[in-house]
């Protein structure tokens, strides 16, 4: 019999201890390794034990506690704040994302599951168990990840006292913590059994993605699932109910003796948090219940589909390569590829140009509030400059007019070119100011001050207004087509001759 | 024929050829429909025959992919060339060979369960070098006559010349381009993004689903015609050697 015992400890149960076991196997090889390969082991002294337990603390938390999935600018970010407050890095240091690449590639393992190869004496024959810490998962084309079931496991492994359920455990340490009025340690208790509870989701969406895959496989582990999961959850509910009771006898006793205050807080805390975990606690039957109608149909297209062949990749290539033709490649990338639409311009469309209506396509500008204010739009400020520019070249051409009975254009030249910076005669607004004055043949700036006819007579009228003595001034332009004047040896323009008329 | 059918039918077959995904998660009353109403799956089956378009359900979500030499929604070389960045026939065979060998990285038999959930650049880097090398090695007792344009040692001797990144290129700012190892590797990555067969994610590669429902369900389905096209390649071979020892 005691044979028999050892025996069976020995060989039969030596598969279940290896299974056991798989989840501790990264964690120790992590340690192992180090950090001691990255970058001739700048950062050897990172202690990547502790990363890790950090690492998965922070994933249990968002994804269990919070529901959240972790992406990596959040795993990131909590790295830098972890380098910064645990080993004193600076934040220029820290912001190293390199270092934050090749950590988490190592919880990865680098895309594959750490594998543990090991003899099964029952079947006499090798196998291997495969483990991962971090799962990932692909959504709206984003990458997101999750902690695996394995890994929750083993970071509860690492404190606390493993029994047949935890939840059963942790439902008797609350009992304990309430009786003894411990409200806070029951808080932190009822952490744990929603950890737990976390756990076992994170467990089930792992067989549900197995089903998927592995019919077989994943049928065993459901299997398996479901032994644990029945065994406990009757006893698990009743706990559950005898805690509720305690707890609203808690809080019926504030109510009735009055008290307030922070005791009072931390029993209506408590009271909240357990109807919260006993909601999760059956959540997590339900999905399982859905778990197991979803396995029942894997086994039903698993059947259907057995007998279907599958290709052997490997074997494919090394026929093409034997075959020496890549171009036999072709047949197994074009598959892969999406359907090629080959876009052409509908001759209809052409209509659309006729009811096009911008305004209805065109964005509104968003309006900001604030006060309305003058504003100058940029033809205004041109016109001004214009203006000025004009008062001073028509000041130089009256008052020579008013010494003399007549001036060329070339001699007009001469002068601004004395009077003003040489680039006078370079300027825009000069040549516009003889382009609006051979507008007309001849000027009375009497009628001109009173009635402006054009845009030049406008500017003279102001002129005139701003400055008397001009009066009864009058004058005709005469061009000379013959005389040609040469401006700074590259511009040529016909000479003009204004003459001051007497009537 | 109820005309309600046949318009779902039709919306179905306009979203998935312009690419859009049909599943329980995108456009699910159009899935429902498929599930549930017979006369859509066949009329929608039927469109996709004659229009020689593969569907494949994988995970509630329809993805659909060109038959065997669909000349109006499939891709001619030249056409591929240019959508990858690519000049010449070799190079684009050496890319074809690339997605081979991250298919298998991910998958070695169709029904194999991909183990690998992401790669990088340098991951397969190694890998093409291995079996290229496999290749030289094997063909040296094979290939008698000069290099050939279309041989995989022509492939080899391409992929040998590249070096592993170009001058000034820095791993983080790395450009795709076909000087280099690396350059090439991301110009073909780049392209798997573009057909919805890649993500990334930090320099990390990720499978999507549209990728996992192609290999899981089309080399299966082709197996007879995969297998009858590379042997009559190889027996092409045979023969053309036994006239050139004739001679």
């Amino acid at each position: 019999m005691d044979n028999y015992i050892l025996m069976n400890d020995m060989v039969q149960a030596h598969e279940e201890r290896m299974m056991h076991l798989k989840r501790y196997y990264p964690f120790f090889k992590l340690m192992d390794s180090g950090l001691s390969q990255y970058r001739d082991g700048a950062y050897e002294r990172l202690d990547m034990s502790y990363i890790v337990l950090a690492v998965l603390r922070f994933f249990i938390e968002a994804n269990h506690f919070h529901d959240q999935p972790v992406y990596y600018e959040d795993y990131r970010k909590f790295m830098q704040s972890l380098l910064v407050r645990d080993f004193d890095f600076s934040e220029e240091v820290a912001d190293d994302d390199g270092l934050y690449q090749y950590i988490f590639d190592k919880l990865c393992n680098e895309g594959r599951p750490f594998e543990i190869n090991y003899y099964d004496p029952a079947d006499h024959q090798q196998k291997t168990l495969r483990v991962r810490l971090i799962e990932s998962e692909l959504k709206d084309q984003k990458v997101f990840y999750r902690i695996s079931s394995d890994a929750v496991a083993f970071y509860l492994d690492t404190k606390e006292v493993r029994e047949e359920s935890h939840i059963s455990v942790a439902q008797l340490l609350l009992e304990k913590m309430i009786k003894a009025q411990n409200f806070k340690g029951g808080l932190e208790v009822i952490g744990r059994i929603n950890m737990e509870v976390g756990r076992l989701m994170e467990e089930r969406h792992e067989i549900q993605t197995l089903l998927n895959r592995h019919v077989t496989e994943g049928l065993k582990a459901l299997e398996n699932y479901h032994d644990r999961l029945m065994k406990w959850f009757s006893e698990e509910q009743r706990l559950f109910a005898s805690n509720m009771a305690l707890s609203a006898r808690a809080v019926q006793k504030i109510e009735s003796d009055r008290i307030t205050g922070e005791a009072a807080e931390e029993v209506h805390r408590l009271d909240t948090a357990l109807k919260n975990a006993m909601k999760r606690h059956e959540e997590l039957m339900h999905a399982y219940m859905q778990m197991q109608k979803a396995g029942d149909e894997a086994l039903a297209k698993a059947k259907r589909t057995r007998f279907r062949p599958s290709v052997d990749l490997m074997d494919v290539g090394q026929r093409m390569i034997e075959a020496d033709n890549p171009e036999l490649l072709t047949h197994l990338v074009w598959p892969l590829l999406a359907p090629k639409i080959r876009k052409t311009f509908p001759v209809s469309r052409v209509d659309d140009l006729l009811i096009y209506k911008p305004e209805e396509s065109a964005a509104g500008e968003p309006v900001e509030k604030g006060r309305e204010q003058m504003y100058v739009y940029e033809d205004e400020v041109a016109e001004a400059r214009m203006k000025d520019n004009f008062g001073y070249l028509l000041r130089v051409l009256l008052d020579k007019l008013k010494q003399k009975k007549e001036v060329t254009l070339a001699q007009l030249n001469d002068l601004y070119a004395m009077k003003f910076p040489d680039q006078v005669l370079e300027n825009g607004d000069y040549y516009a100011f003889l382009v609006h004055l051979s507008q007309k043949e001849q000027y009375d700036l009497d009628t001109i001050k009173e009635h402006p006819d054009t845009f030049l007579e406008e500017t003279m009228s102001e002129f005139l207004k701003a400055n008397p003595g001009y009066e009864g001034l009058r004058f005709r332009l005469n061009y000379l087509p013959d005389e040609t004047i040469s401006i700074l040896e590259r511009f040529e323009m016909s000479n003009i001759r204004f003459e001051r008329t007497e009537e | 024929m109820d005309h309600r059918n046949l318009d779902k039918a039709m919306e179905i077959f306009a979203c998935l050829i312009t690419g859009e995904t049909v599943g329980k998660e995108n456009h699910r009353d159009l899935y429902d429909a498929y599930s549930s109403q017979a006369e859509v799956y066949d009329i929608l089956d039927a469109v996709l025959k004659k229009s020689n378009l593969r569907l494949y359900e994988y995970r509630n979500t329809l993805y659909v992919t060109a038959g065997d030499e669909n000349r109006v929604f499939g891709y001619t070389n030249d056409e591929l060339k240019k959508a990858i960045g690519l000049r010449l026939n070799r190079e684009l065979f050496l890319a074809y060979l690339i997605i081979y060998d991250v298919m298998t990285l991910f998958y070695e038999t169709t029904s194999g369960e991909a183990a690998l959930t992401y790669v990088k650049t340098d991951m397969v880097i190694e890998s093409t070098t291995s079996l290229l090398s496999g290749v030289m090695a094997r063909l040296e007792s094979i290939v008698q006559n000069d290099i050939e344009e279309n041989s995989f040692r022509t492939l080899a001797l391409l992929w040998d010349e590249l070096p592993l990144m170009a001058e000034n290129d820095d791993i983080s700012t790395l450009k795709a381009a076909r000087g280099s190892k690396t350059g090439f590797i991301k110009l073909v990555f780049n392209f798997l993004i573009s057909q919805d067969l890649f993500v990334e994610s930090a320099g990390k590669y990720y499978i999507t689903d549209r990728m996992r429902a192609l290999i899981e369900n089309y080399y299966d389905s082709c197996k007879g015609r995969l297998y009858e096209v590379i042997e009559q390649s190889r027996r092409g071979n045979t023969e053309e050697d036994e006239m050139n020892a004739a001679y």
